[in-house]
């Protein structure tokens, strides 16, 4: 938002919010920000219109955004105003761009920098009159101890209580109890009794499933192509197709394709759907967290579990 | 009075806020970024069973940390 003027602020998942019995005032937000906000569910087509429409608007410039501007430390809010004088005159850049630039050119993130440099073709550092106004606010944020350590925490922790107090205005719990239940749920699932044991018994759950389960479609799969692999030996032979070469195709690569697919597909098509429910409850990131300390004697995460268990089941499938 | 601590020592449910965080650049942009800035009100809730890890509330988000990061984290308690 202090690149551009074109922004549209998104707010997805609205249903869970609802779920949740959190109210965001939209209107609200718009008013904050300056820019238009869209609601959207993803996953109903309706909503995501609405969007695409808003997007369109704002393109023919039928809406123009005119987003806020932050309000940074008043030292800082000095020096990027002169600076932005200075640039001004030295420099031919789109209008929006000046504030940022020189904040960049403040902060000193040689990063940015020197991607501005190369977009918009200019070179800051040859510039002798702007290197000296640099050094001279540097000097003057240094007086009034803001250094080059502390500076992005200046930055970010206003940024931080702008957003803060656009939050505490547009959004609004409505039940406070809700989140006490997942706090009691969570307790529970990450309990030093009940945490490991909980998880071995979901997995070994999921893991049986899987197991079991696979093997009827498996051997489904495989009867089905078998057959048509009898099919196509009888075909072959009525072509008079040489023998290397029917053997090489049919018995070489059909046969070892459809057997991989047999015995991988059924359980790959069971486990995962099951782990998409385990995701959605919200369940693995608190795995995760369970079995972080052992990973972490081996240099992973414990988000490795999740790969883990994916790796198990297709091990254990052959 | 204000006591200061690093956030690790702080027990479970005592509220904190933070002080400082003298983690390396990476870690600490990362940190400021998920709102742990200076003043923030930060209140672990979670320990897990294979420990070296917490989980924090922080503004209503619940974020594990491991020790070796929370022990950089400098917090102070407001007594009553």
């Amino acid at each position: 938002m202090e690149i551009t003027d074109n922004v549209i602020v998104c707010v997805n998942l609205l249903d869970e919010a609802k779920k949740k019995h959190i109210k965001i005032d939209l209107n609200l937000l718009s008013d904050m920000l300056g820019v238009p906000v869209v609601g959207t569910i993803a996953r109903k087509k309706s909503s995501l219109n609405n969007l695409l429409d808003v997007t369109y608007k704002v393109c023919q410039k039928k809406i123009c955004p005119k987003p806020k501007k932050i309000n940074y430390n008043s030292v800082i809010e000095d020096c990027i105003t002169k600076l932005e004088i200075k640039l001004k005159e030295l420099y031919d850049f789109p209008s929006n761009l000046y504030r940022w630039i020189s904040l960049k050119l403040l902060e000193n993130e040689t990063d940015i920098i020197s991607s501005i440099e190369k977009h918009l073709s200019v070179n800051f550092s040859e510039n002798i009159e702007l290197e000296k106004m640099l050094e001279n606010l540097q000097n003057i944020l240094n007086s009034s101890n803001i250094t080059k350590t502390n500076f992005r925490d200046n930055i970010t922790s206003s940024i931080m209580k702008q957003a803060e107090e656009v939050c505490k205005n547009v959004c609004k719990f409505e039940d406070e109890t809700y989140s006490n239940r997942d706090k009691k749920i969570d307790k529970i699932l990450t309990s030093k009794t009940f945490g490991i044991p909980i998880m071995i018994i979901f997995l070994g759950i999921i893991f049986w499933i899987t197991i079991v389960g696979a093997n009827y479609p498996s051997q489904l799969l495989f009867s089905f192509f078998g057959y048509i692999q009898e099919n196509l030996i009888d075909f072959a032979n009525l072509l008079n197709c040489p023998a290397w070469l029917s053997d090489m195709l049919i018995l070489g690569v059909y046969r070892t394709l459809t057997w991989i697919i047999s015995v991988m597909l059924p359980p790959m098509a069971i486990f995962f759907p099951l782990f998409t429910i385990l995701e959605d409850l919200g369940y693995l990131p608190r795995i995760a967290f369970n079995m972080d300390g052992f990973f972490k004697k081996c240099c992973c995460s414990g988000k490795q579990m999740i790969t883990m268990c994916m790796g198990v089941t297709k091990w254990e499938s052959f | 009075m204000r006591k200061i601590l690093s956030l690790n020592n702080l027990l479970l449910n005592e509220v904190g806020y933070i002080y400082n965080l003298n983690c390396s650049e990476g870690v600490k942009k990362r940190l400021l970024d998920l709102g742990l800035v200076k003043d923030t009100c930060i209140v672990p809730v979670l320990k897990s069973p294979s420990k070296g890890i917490k989980a924090f509330d922080i503004r209503g988000s619940l974020i594990a940390i491991r020790d070796e990061d929370t022990n950089l984290i400098s917090v102070y308690t407001k007594n009553t």
